[in-house]
């Protein structure tokens, strides 16, 4: 599938996305590349301070949204949610914000496109419920679901995505998440932000001559510290 | 320091549902703190049952030698100030300086004394810049400053947020924090505030930690980052460069927590 980017600096990027793909979008200005998908992908915005809901209850909400829902696609994101049946029955004004989070999400996939942009993936999101989400994306991309993610924190998107754009200006890169979260010299470059992982490895050889192994686990990166110290 | 607020026993939630069972906790005069659980815990349950809008189930809330009853609940209201979650529904008006002496014009005080008020929250909260505009035209953080200030202009014993940095990036936190401080400091009005969020409670000195209806800790910033297996265990996100100095710590190759990764590098490899 071949999608078109612009950013506000007018610079195009044609880009081919498989389907069952995560891809993490690191730019300097969303709005723009945002504004470009909108079209085509449904937006999803976990932060939902700026979301508004129109019905009195869950189900008048899903149901206003959608009239053409999937109940098995509705059914399963409501197990990955750890939700039942009683979530339809709650008054919008009774829910809390992490439920009004999985309304938002519910309400949106319930139309059935299958290109998603998942805006500020975990904002304010525990682990209980980033880990909830996590498993959204991984059913999502099983059901060959082609999904954009922004995150402010870019450490989330090293994790989570397949590939990855960064794009600032005129430097525009677009491939594998561990092919580009990698070369840091390159994120540094475009001045973007490197994830905390990446940049351990990086300083360590850079300023101390150590050679470590890239990680996106806390855990391998100490190992591999503890032998090198 | 004398307690402000003392929580005995106090049971928190609706009529089928407990939240937080006997929770058991003073707060002391002119401090901050910070009371940090997991999502969907309760937190805006246990600021409203605080700032007497829920009733508590059992047990009771005294502050200022106050303790809330039907009975002494317009006297007790008066030393609160609240902010709520949702921040949008909370405007009166459309305009920074109307709704910020709403409070004061409701309780029908004098022009000369609303604006002596005025003029000193306008300074204590840093409103300098916004006090003109509508408040549609506010950003979040804007919006925070305003509801804060709305919440403190009739000078309350006690200011009580629900989740004040949920929609605020780092910089804007740690900006409202500063005003928190001032508000503290100048006004000597003690502030409670819930959070999910780690990064809200770096440095602070009183830390109260509630998951599975209970209190599970309680202390300053550097006697809770010590337990932060139990804080992950409770869903708690620990910021990346605080777990990783921790984790670094276990194994004795680090002294101290560090916020920067040339400075773990640095510390690493002499």
């Amino acid at each position: 599938m071949e999608i078109i980017l612009r950013n506000n600096f007018n610079y195009r990027k044609k880009i081919d996305v498989e389907e069952g793909t995560i891809i993490s979008l690191q730019v300097t200005n969303f709005k723009a590349i945002i504004s470009n998908l909108i079209d085509d992908y449904r937006f999803v915005n976990i932060d939902n301070s700026q979301v508004y809901f129109l019905g009195e209850n869950v189900y008048e909400e899903i149901n206003l949204y959608s009239n053409t829902y999937n109940l098995n696609l509705i059914k399963d994101i409501f197990d990955i949610f750890g939700l039942n049946d009683s979530f339809f029955d709650n008054k919008i004004e009774d829910l809390s914000y992490t439920e009004r989070v999985y309304l938002n999400i519910i309400r949106n996939l319930s139309l059935g496109n299958k290109k998603i942009l998942f805006y500020d993936v975990y904002n304010y999101l525990d682990y209980a419920n980033q880990k909830k989400i996590k498993n959204l994306l991984l059913y999502l991309k099983e059901k060959k679901y082609t999904i954009f993610i922004t995150s402010k924190d870019v450490n989330v998107l090293y994790k989570l995505a397949d590939y990855s754009i960064l794009w600032n200006k005129n430097n525009f890169d677009y491939g594998k998440t561990d092919d580009l979260y990698t070369n840091v010299e390159k994120i540094l470059k475009f001045n973007l932000e490197v994830p905390v992982l990446s940049l351990i490895t990086y300083k360590a050889l850079k300023n101390k001559n150590v050679k470590l192994f890239y990680s996106k686990d806390v855990r391998d990166v100490i190992k591999d510290i503890y032998k090198h110290v | 320091m004398n307690n402000l607020l003392v929580l005995d026993n106090l049971s928190v939630g609706y009529k089928d549902l407990t939240i937080y069972k006997d929770l058991s906790f003073n707060i002391a005069e002119n401090t901050i703190t910070s009371i940090l659980c997991p999502n969907n815990s309760g937190k805006s349950t246990l600021i409203k049952t605080l700032s007497g809008i829920n009733c508590g189930l059992c047990g009771s809330i005294v502050l200022n030698n106050v303790k809330l009853t039907k009975r002494s609940f317009k006297k007790y209201i008066r030393d609160v100030g609240v902010v709520l979650e949702d921040i949008d529904r909370q405007f009166i008006t459309n305009n920074v300086k109307d709704e910020i002496i709403f409070p004061l014009v409701n309780l029908g005080y004098n022009k000369s004394v609303i604006d002596k008020h005025i003029e000193d929250i306008t300074k204590i909260c840093e409103l300098d810049n916004i006090l003109n505009k509508k408040i549609d035209s506010l950003s979040n953080y804007d919006k925070i400053k305003v509801l804060i200030a709305s919440s403190i202009i009739h000078f309350p014993k006690i200011l009580l947020l629900d989740d004040p940095f949920r929609f605020l990036n780092l910089k804007e936190q740690k900006k409202i924090l500063n005003i928190l401080n001032n508000i503290k400091n100048n006004c000597n009005i003690s502030i409670i505030f819930t959070t999910s969020q780690f990064s809200s409670i770096i440095d602070l000195d009183n830390i109260i930690v509630l998951g599975n209806g209970k209190i599970i800790m309680q202390g300053n910033y550097k006697d809770i980052i010590k337990k932060d297996n139990e804080l992950s265990k409770l869903g708690i996100e620990i910021p990346i460069m605080i777990d990783l100095s921790l984790k670094l710590q276990f194994y004795s190759l680090l002294d101290d927590i560090c916020y920067d990764v040339g400075g773990i590098v640095d510390k690493l490899w002499k």
